[in-house]
């Protein structure tokens, strides 16, 4: 590790407020010798202190709001606090309160004179002097990164539909079910007939058996209202609840069926498994402890009890499904399949990632307005992934835009800066086991028309819309399947659907995208200036054995040029049709 | 830029002039007290503080010379005496090395001030959960260890994200400070 790598390790720890002893007198003694370490503590704690003023200045600016909200009778600071916090902590709370005598009486004896807070700028007393301070810069970029509630939030997706069997029959659940096939919690999934497999982010994977109900219920928990579940939790701990039992999975395999409220039957295939009664009070038996081989029932009154000779036929423990390290039969490798892969190459129905991080995208979808923006940030490698790269979102000016993990850069033109929503691709699913829900909004209801487009598609389509890059790694695709690609073919299409849900606005501007796919940084094709008129259109680019990293790029058509309205990135909702890479023989 | 150079004109209020000055530096002063003493608490108590002792002592402030390192000056006073009056705050810098730091920042205040607008740019495009963990680590003060244990991580993963994001700020205001 170099000295830069050891000092900044240093000051992570003194951030943190988690520097020991020895380490603290370690960094002392550098800071005292040396003017480098130094101006490396300053600009790190500047970047700490920035974070911390752009917290306060939220907290702030929500209180603020509120007291610019009370009439002029008086201003009841406390209540003012009461109704921000709400329900949250008492530590936030307590800080509040810290903060708001800042900005409700600018805190100083000159800040009171003049006006003048440290968050609260000028506006509580009505003074504008015009001041663009940074705060305002970085709100308004929080407002344009309209995420919505995330991490912790109630509506957060905890996983995702990733297999089925072609007999699946949804019930009333898959009305509302995300396009996405993603799961929040409190969702009610129910399955008339097949079977379908629901993998959780934090790594429990089920088989649910229809007819069955199920209802997520936290990130490694669940409920099995009526019907049959396997579930396999390789990672941590997982809590499954019945009318009549707790299973608390400790990392193994097991089975459990649900009769009604009668009784809960619990089965282990691997590992070890504690069944509870799910009954309180004094009543509540103490349970018991199953590995493999054994299983119990939970009756209705609560009493468990050890069951022999159980059969445990019924229980499917794996679903017929390809890998994406398996060599195709046809030469065809599906782009939509390998964007859909896992991180241990199993693939899933759809793969969504977000661009602005290049994590897996929890981000909410199923809103009245969209999925959000999500604004530049660099090249985001996707380690987990198996085959794609990285995922960008291009700068405003797009020059010299770094497009995959080996440095490759391209200029591409200027766009906003931004996206909307995530990169996405969605595998087609045929006859009763459709899952399309008209209720997502990726703008201008234009699910309405890819859920209509999908359903002649071969494979299924890949979702990107302006302004963002994908990057897949044909050198791991390589090593995987032993094959080589020998060209890269598919269809792009704008599907925005503006025309016909405003169109008196879309009378008055050219709605059009631009797709460019690159390789290695090297531009191999170039679709300009399509629109959903345009229909699909054909791409064919060849590729070579030595060729590493495929790259596509959609813009919104530099509508800047052509002195239209500046910002128009939206209604470029591109999708690519049935994307392959076609393998050489 | 001095207050001479602000282009008021001779009859402008001297009340008017250090609100100028101050509004304009205010929060680059409340960074140089952050960089002395790490916490934010503190921190703003002493900007108080300070904030009060510049507008008693403006009368003898030089307007031909720079704001912000006289500004600077006042505030490592005032931050002296508030160590000296809460003698277990800041444990980790001491006298000796809050002197040094000090003059590091007065001696390079034009580098940071460029910096800073460059921080900005990059705070801009910190993603919307990073911009999460941060609200609510720093803003709603909840323990790096809370947050871990409502989110289901480990403590450590969220140590190392934070020092993430801060670790990406800084690369991105250094590249961004290369090409400028």
């Amino acid at each position: 590790m170099s000295d830069r790598e050891q000092l900044l390790e240093l000051l992570g720890l003194l951030c943190n407020g988690a520097l020991p002893a020895e380490q603290a007198t370690e960094l002392r003694a550098r800071l005292m010798a040396d003017t480098e370490a130094r101006l490396l503590y300053l600009d790190y704690v500047d970047v700490h202190c920035r974070l911390v003023e752009s917290a306060r200045r939220e907290a702030s600016s929500e209180a603020l709001d509120a007291l610019q909200g009370s009439t002029a009778d008086g201003i009841d600071v406390d209540e003012a606090i009461n109704t921000l916090d709400g329900p949250r902590s008492g530590a936030r709370a307590e800080r509040r309160k810290r903060v708001l005598p800042i900005v409700a009486t600018a805190a100083t004896a000159a800040a009171v004179v003049f006006g003048v807070g440290l968050y609260g700028g000028w506006g509580l007393l009505g003074v504008d002097r015009g001041e663009q301070s940074p705060a305002r810069s970085s709100s308004d970029a929080n407002n344009r990164v309209s995420a919505g509630p995330s991490v912790g939030a109630q509506n957060l997706y905890v996983a995702q539909f990733t297999n089925l069997t072609p007999d699946v029959v949804w019930g009333e659940s898959a009305k509302t079910q995300e396009f996405l096939l993603r799961v929040r919690r409190g969702d009610r999934v129910e399955i008339d007939k097949g079977l379908v497999q629901i993998d959780y982010y934090s790594g429990a994977k089920l088989i649910l058996h229809g007819p069955c109900v199920f209802v997520p219920t936290g990130e490694s928990s669940g409920r099995l209202e009526s019907g049959r579940l396997t579930g396999n939790v390789s990672v941590g701990d997982f809590l499954l609840t019945t009318p009549t039992a707790r299973v608390i999975d400790l990392g193994t395999e097991f089975g459990v069926s649900v009769n009604g409220i009668e009784e809960t039957n619990v089965c282990v295939f691997d590992g070890e498994v504690k069944v509870e009664s799910a009954l309180c009070g004094e009543a509540r038996d103490e349970g018991l402890m199953l590995t493999e081989g054994m299983a119990a029932r939970v009756a209705r009154q609560g009493n468990v009890a050890p069951l022999s000779g159980f059969s445990v036929e019924g229980f499917k423990r794996s679903l017929p499904g390809r890998s994406s390290s398996e060599a195709p039969d046809d030469g065809v490798v599906s782009l939509v399949e390998l964007m859909a892969s896992a991180h241990d190459g199993s693939t899933r129905l759809a793969g969504v990632i977000a661009p602005d991080t290049g994590d897996s995208d929890r981000h909410p979808w199923l809103r009245t307005d969209g999925p959000g923006y999500s604004l530049a940030s660099g090249y985001r490698r996707t380690d987990w992934h198996p085959y794609v790269d990285g995922v960008f979102i291009p700068t405003e000016s797009g020059r010299q835009t770094i497009v995959d993990s080996a440095g490759g850069v391209a200029d591409l033109p200027a766009s906003t800066g931004r996206t909307w929503g995530p990169i996405w691709s969605r595998k087609k699913i045929g006859g009763k086991a459709a899952v399309s829900s008209q209720h997502d909004y990726w703008g201008t209801d234009t699910l309405e028309v890819v859920a209509r487009r999908l359903g002649d598609c071969r494979t299924g389509m890949i979702g990107i819309h302006s302004n963002v890059g994908v990057t897949f790694d044909l050198g791991a695709l390589r090593d995987r399947l032993s094959g080589s690609p020998e060209s890269f073919q598919t269809a792009v299409c704008n599907l925005d659907n503006s025309r016909t849900r405003l169109p008196e606005w879309s009378a008055g501007y050219r709605l059009t995208a631009d797709v460019r796919i690159f390789v290695d940084g090297e531009l191999r094709k170039s679709v300009i200036d399509f629109a959903r008129s345009s229909g699909d259109l054909a791409v064919e680019v060849a590729l070579s054995a030595s060729d590493r990293f495929l790259t596509v790029v959609c813009t919104d058509a530099s509508d800047q040029d052509r002195d239209l309205p500046t910002g128009l990135d939206a209604y470029d909702h591109v999708v690519l049709i049935d994307p392959v890479l076609r393998l050489a023989d | 830029m001095g207050a001479a150079e602000l282009g008021e004109t001779p009859d402008l209020r001297r009340e008017d002039v250090f609100l100028t000055c101050f509004s304009r530096d205010r929060h680059r002063i409340y960074r140089f007290i952050f960089s002395l003493l790490l916490d934010e608490n503190d921190a703003e108590e002493v900007f108080q503080q300070v904030s009060v002792e510049l507008w008693k002592s403006f009368g003898g402030f030089d307007e031909s010379r720079e704001f912000l390192p006289w500004a600077c000056t006042v505030a490592y006073r005032c931050v002296q005496r508030y160590r000296r009056t809460a003698a277990k705050r800041g444990v980790f810098l001491t006298d000796e090395l809050i002197a040094v730091i000090a003059d590091e920042r007065i001696r390079t205040s034009n580098r940071s001030r460029h910096r800073l607008e460059l921080l900005e740019e990059c705070l801009a495009l910190l993603g919307p959960r990073d911009r999460e963990l941060v609200g609510m680590v720093y803003r709603d003060g909840e323990s790096a260890g809370a947050v871990a244990e409502r989110i289901g991580k480990a403590v450590q993963t969220i140590y190392n994200r934070l020092n993430l994001i801060r670790r990406n700020l800084l690369d991105c205001v250094n590249r961004k400070s290369a090409h400028a």
